[in-house]
C-alpha cells in the first residue's frame, strides 16, 4: 500500500512540524527542508515539498485513517482525526514499550490562551505553558489551540477542544 | 509523533504479526510492508510503518537510547 496524497500540507505540516527537529536530530530529515516546511505555514508559500515524504510515519497514520474513512487522499478532516484524536493511542502504545519520551510533548492537547502576543500564555490539560505563536499569531485570549510540543498548531473550536478534553487522561 | 520504534519480526501467522522489541513482544499489522520472521521494522502504534537494516534498527536504539 502507498501513501495517499495529502489534500491540506499546510495543516498536516501544523502537526508534524513541531516533530521536526527530532527528525533532524535522528538524521531522517534535512533541516533546510524543514525551514521552507515552516515557511509553507508562516508565510502561506507554496514550495514544492513532499510532506508525506518527510514525515513518513505521520503520513502512513493517517493514510491507514482515510482508508477507514473511505477516502483516496488525505484531508483536513483525516489529518485532525489522527493528531487530535488517534496520535496519542500510538504514543501511549509507545510509551508502554519504551518510556523514553515525554508523553506531555508528544501528544496534541488543547489549550485555552491566557495571554496572546510574541509568545503565548496557555493553560493545557497539564499546567500552564508558554508556546510559539508563529502558525497561530491571530489567536487572542480565550481561544482554544492545539498545541504539539511547544507550537500553538491552529486555532481550534471550543467544542472540538471539550470533545479532546473528554478524552484525555493523564 | 512519529518516532517509529525498531523491533524484530518473531511471528507471522496470515495477517497476525508479533514484534519482538529488546525482548518485549506486542501485535503488530503490516498494511506497507511485507514482511517475514527475522526482519528488522520500525513500528508506530501497532503499526508497521517499514522495514530497514539490523545496522540501522540499532543505531537507532542507540541514538534514543533505548533499554529494554
Amino acid at each position: 500500500m502507498k501513501i495517499l496524497p495529502i489534500a491540506d500540507k499546510e495543516l498536516f505540516l501544523r502537526y508534524a512540524i513541531p516533530c521536526g527537529e527530532v527528525l533532524v536530530k535522528r538524521g531522517t530529515l534535512d533541516p533546510r527542508l524543514l525551514k521552507k516546511a515552516e515557511r509553507i505555514v508562516t508565510e502561506g508559500k507554496t514550495a514544492n515539498i513532499d510532506p508525506g515524504k518527510m514525515f513518513p510515519v505521520a503520513a502512513k497514520m493517517c493514510t491507514l485513517i482515510a482508508l477507514r474513512m473511505g477516502k483516496k487522499a488525505i484531508d483536513a478532516e483525516v489529518i485532525r482525526r489522527y493528531f487530535l484524536f488517534e496520535h496519542e493511542k500510538a504514543v501511549r502504545w509507545r510509551m508502554k514499550l519504551y518510556p523514553d519520551i515525554i508523553p506531555e510533548k508528544c501528544i496534541v492537547f488543547p489549550a485555552r490562551v491566557l495571554r496572546s502576543g510574541e509568545l503565548l500564555l496557555v493553560n493545557t490539560p497539564s499546567g500552564k505553558k508558554i508556546l510559539d505563536t508563529r502558525f497561530a499569531p491571530e489567536v487572542k485570549r480565550g481561544d482554544w489551540v492545539s498545541t504539539h510540543y511547544s507550537y500553538a498548531s491552529e486555532k481550534i473550536p471550543s467544542e472540538t477542544a471539550r470533545r479532546m478534553l473528554h478524552r484525555k487522561k493523564i | 509523533m512519529c518516532l517509529a520504534i525498531p523491533g524484530r519480526v518473531a511471528e507471522v501467522s496470515g495477517k497476525k504479526i508479533i514484534v519482538d522489541f529488546s525482548g518485549r513482544k506486542s501485535p503488530a499489522e503490516s498494511h506497507f510492508v511485507k514482511v517475514r520472521v527475522g526482519d528488522w521494522v520500525l513500528v508506530f502504534g501497532n503499526n508497521i510503518i517499514e522495514k530497514t537494516t539490523e545496522r540501522r534498527a540499532k543505531e537507532i536504539i542507540k541514538t534514543l537510547g533505548l533499554k529494554s
